[in-house]
């Protein structure tokens, strides 16, 4: 047992933090430990405590649960730092991906790469390395884990500027794997999948079965069912099956996605982001009934995040094996090693250790390393608050291939001007 | 080491219009190369004969040196050469007019179509089995010979025969001594006095700087091109790829605009060479489906059917100057190819930078170690030897890594005759991105067909 400090930067989540919460609190391991909810928004905080309270009380945990709007408070002497809000929040994101719609490019997701991803990272990179200089000085022993998007050029931030070990967290691939394990009517531990790749574009090479590759038969099978077209057109051509699923992987190939490209094709439609946020307040509805104790607790998503096993492996030198965001350094030789990749990491008490993973087909590599530019660009161009780098960012990417320079270029100015209030390092 | 051996130095590709005239015209030349024997090999036995009679009318009339020999049988040539000059076309002109005829009909529009996009992949998969197997013979009649090859695409045959062999070799393309030598010509200062930096993949190579007596190079060269309306002037007559002919509005006749080289200058902060109608071919914006690129860029299409036109009037003269009528001519360019010079180098041991083709193997720390690129090469007679030029700036270092992520691709599909390879190739290569996958897939199969005759590992 430990009692350790958890912190949650963005604990009004309503995304993350039921599910957190519950996997923290149901953690037998972790009695005693204080889990420290901190927010700007001081009206969902406020919801938020008294829900986790209400948790805390039905499961009886001997967990502390403290909620505050000042950060160094939350990170003083933290041993782990989570990271969950959103750079800008939902009505600026709204803004950016309307943004690209009105230049004909539509956006399935918009949070990975493409010019919403691109303007999120600009957003949110600042500030989580901020955050993380910030733990040098109050909690240097400290691990952060990020959830927030995009993934993959925030974990490049962090590792590039900061000396805080980091890692970043996607749940993706786990939804896969048991969606393919239902599909296939076999319990999802005794499916062995071998992947590697970036984030929401990390490519399942093999899925053992009792020693046969199901893999084959669980494309077929999406194949009769008629779902995801892309992944498996993908597959067909390059040998990888892309996860997790058409709606983030297309986002990384020229052919599905661009200028007057209907996504439609693919059974996509375009993210409206005002559609999301009215499903959100009535999400909200529910956890403020559960907070004040009426009807039952939700559920965000199926608990796959395993926070408490990534906490509980590095605590107790458990040895664990998780899909996680890491600097490559060589783990996929032929992808370059300073891109974030998602790949199979050992966690342990001295941190986290990509296993190497050997050779990606080499097309499948090209697509990484043509993300691990995008990457590369982004955190630069965010860091320094540099337009040009940030044109070349968005130039490197394939959603805007087949436009005009000048015209990529005046997007990008629309929606810098449009987040001008989140991007202080670009204006001021 | 200050006196040579004769040397052998066998011309797989010997009858080659393009460089033949212009190496032996080089080779002469050098004196301290005297003795030496020159070998031309071909398959083409009536122009291979032309060429012979040609090279020694040209030994003759200058007094040099030299022996020539010409054969049409390869190991012949390789048996004991010291170095081995490949300069053949992979496939030959008509095959390649058809292949980029069909891309053009998918809305494809290349400009040079040697080195990467649907034209530069079939020539891939024509001349890459060529090139290895003349290694792999080289391997057994002269395993210490070094190799230079002049064929396109330069970047993918280089990669095969370092993967596919242990012979030593380099790839060299004259390309970017002809940007600097524009350099100077349009500022009226000396080429030979720049001094410059660059590094990337051939036909798409980054000057990342270049200065003389403290100018920079770039910028003025930039502010000289821009400061003229080329867009006004009219298009005088149709160069090649690198050297579209414009008129100004003064009325000065120009071989130089260069829209898109200055754009991406502009965007990178680095200069690309060797010339709009080749750098165009390694990015998606500017020469995809849809785009007007004759009357926005002048580039034009119809490089390949006018390269044919004109190689009848220089075998014309080729084989007049061979009967005793007339000059000798130069091949396609000014001599900078610099083979006597790589050859003299290595020979004397007195150490030469040149640029050329090999692989990176940390050379650009942020390009794949596996990427053939283009670069300062040492040449001394202990071989090649990159030089350490550093990181390119990260746009430049991408556009690098997916050209060598086709360049791989390339070599993979045309040693195995794998088409799923080949079109892992062409859907990664800029130029189709605007390309449904399944019309990338059909334009594939087409031009597959088409060149069936020469791609026997393909369809045998």
């Amino acid at each position: 047992m430990a009692a350790v400090k958890i912190s949650f930067i963005g604990g009004a989540s309503m995304t993350w933090m039921p599910t957190f919460s519950q996997e923290l609190l149901s953690c037998a391991e972790l009695a005693g430990s204080t889990i420290v909810l901190m927010d700007i928004d001081k009206e969902h905080l406020d919801v938020m405590e008294q829900y986790v309270g209400r948790m805390k009380r039905e499961l009886n945990a001997d967990v502390n649960i403290v909620a505050t709007m000042d950060r160094a408070e939350a990170l003083t002497d933290a041993d782990f730092v989570v990271i969950t809000f959103m750079a800008g929040g939902h009505d600026y994101w709204a803004t950016d991906l309307n943004i690209a719609l009105s230049h004909g490019l539509e956006s399935p997701k918009g949070m990975s790469v493409g010019p919403g991803g691109l303007l999120q990272g600009l957003k949110a990179i600042p500030m989580i390395v901020e955050i993380a200089e910030e733990m040098e000085n109050l909690c240097p022993e400290a691990k952060l884990i990020s959830y927030t998007n995009p993934m993959s050029s925030i974990v490049l931030g962090l590792q590039r500027y900061s000396t805080i070990p980091s890692v970043g967290v996607c749940p993706g691939l786990e939804h896969e794997t048991v969606r393919f394990a239902r599909m296939l009517g076999v319990p999802e531990q005794d499916l062995a999948v071998s992947a590697a790749g970036v984030n929401h574009c990390n490519f399942v090479l093999e899925i053992l079965y009792e020693g046969q590759d199901v893999l084959p038969q669980i494309i077929r099978m999406l194949a009769d069912a008629g779902e995801e077209p892309a992944s498996r057109l993908v597959y067909e051509t390059w040998g990888g099956y892309p996860t997790p699923g058409d709606i983030h992987i297309i986002e990384f190939f020229p052919y599905f996605m661009r200028q007057g490209v209907k996504l439609e094709k693919w059974g996509q439609t375009h993210n409206f982001v005002e559609n999301r946020m009215a499903k959100r307040e009535v999400f909200w509805k529910s956890i403020e009934a559960a907070a004040a104790g009426e009807g039952g607790m939700v559920t965000s998503y199926e608990s796959h995040e395993k926070l408490d096993k990534l906490v509980c492996s590095s605590l107790f030198n458990e040895n664990r094996v998780f899909q996680l965001n890491v600097m490559n350094e060589g783990a996929i030789p032929n992808v370059m090693p300073e891109t974030v990749v998602e790949l199979n990491v050992l966690v342990d008490a001295y941190g986290y250790h990509a296993v190497q993973f050997g050779l990606l087909p080499p097309a499948i590599a090209a697509v990484c390393n043509v993300a691990g530019a995008v990457q590369d660009m982004t955190v630069e161009a965010a860091m320094n608050g540099d337009r040009k780098l940030a044109l070349q960012a968005l130039l490197a990417d394939p959603l805007v291939y087949s436009m005009e320079v000048d015209e990529v270029g005046k997007m990008l100015d629309e929606m810098l001007e449009a987040q001008r209030v989140w991007l202080p390092r670009f204006f001021d | 080491m200050n006196t040579s051996r004769p040397v052998r130095i066998a011309f797989i590709g010997g009858a080659s219009m393009t460089w033949m005239p212009s190496f032996a015209h080089d080779i002469l030349s050098h004196k301290p190369l005297a003795g030496s024997t020159l070998v031309l090999m071909d398959i083409d036995v009536d122009h291979l004969a032309t060429m012979t009679k040609y090279v020694s009318r040209m030994l003759k009339e200058t007094g040099g040196d030299l022996r020539v020999e010409s054969t049409s049988e390869r190991a012949e040539a390789l048996t004991g050469a010291d170095y081995v000059v490949t300069t053949f076309g992979p496939g030959g002109h008509e095959y390649w007019k058809e292949d980029v005829g069909i891309a053009l009909r998918y809305g494809i529009q290349e400009p040079a179509g040697m080195s990467v996009g649907p034209g530069g992949l079939m020539q891939g998969l024509k001349g890459i089995p060529t090139i290895v197997s003349i290694v792999q013979d080289m391997e057994d009649l002269c395993p210490n010979a070094r190799l230079f090859n002049y064929t396109n695409p330069m970047s993918s045959i280089t990669l095969a025969f370092n993967r596919y062999s242990t012979i030593e070799g380099v790839g060299m393309c004259p390309g970017i001594y002809g940007s600097i030598g524009k350099f100077g010509r349009i500022l009226d200062i000396p080429a030979q006095d720049i001094t410059y930096i660059a590094g990337g993949v051939n036909h798409m190579n980054w000057v990342m700087d270049a200065s003389y007596n403290g100018r920079d190079v770039l910028a003025e060269y930039r502010d000289r091109l821009a400061a003229e309306s080329w867009e006004t002037g009219e298009v005088r007559s149709k160069g090649d790829w690198d050297a579209t002919v414009v008129k100004d509005k003064s009325d000065a006749v120009r071989t130089s605009w260069e829209p898109i080289c200055r754009t991406l200058y502009e965007l990178f902060g680095a200069w690309p060479v060797p010339g709009d109608g080749h750098t165009s071919e390694f990015v998606p914006y500017f020469i995809g489906k849809g785009r007007d690129i004759e009357k926005r860029y002048r580039l034009s299409h119809d490089y390949i059917e006018r390269r044919i036109e004109k190689r009848k009037g220089i075998w014309d003269k080729i084989e007049a100057a061979s009967e005793g009528a007339g000059e000798f001519v130069r091949g396609d360019y000014e001599s900078r190819e610099w083979v006597e010079l790589m050859i003299h180098a290595i020979e004397f041991n007195e150490p030469r930078v040149v640029y050329l083709n090999v692989i990176n193997e940390g050379a650009i720390p942020n390009v794949l170690p596996d990427a053939c690129v283009e670069l300062p090469v040492v040449v001394d007679s202990h071989g090649f030897h990159p030089v350490q030029i550093g990181d390119l700036p990260p746009g430049p270092a991408a556009i690098t890594n997916l050209a060598y992520a086709v360049q791989d691709l390339t070599v993979e599909a045309a040693v195995n005759g794998d088409r799923q390879l080949a079109l892992q190739a062409l859907a990664l290569d800029p130029l189709t991105f605007t390309l449904e996958l399944e019309e990338t897939e059909s334009l594939l199969d087409e031009m597959l067909e088409a060149s069936r005759p020469v791609l026997p590992r393909f369809f045998d």
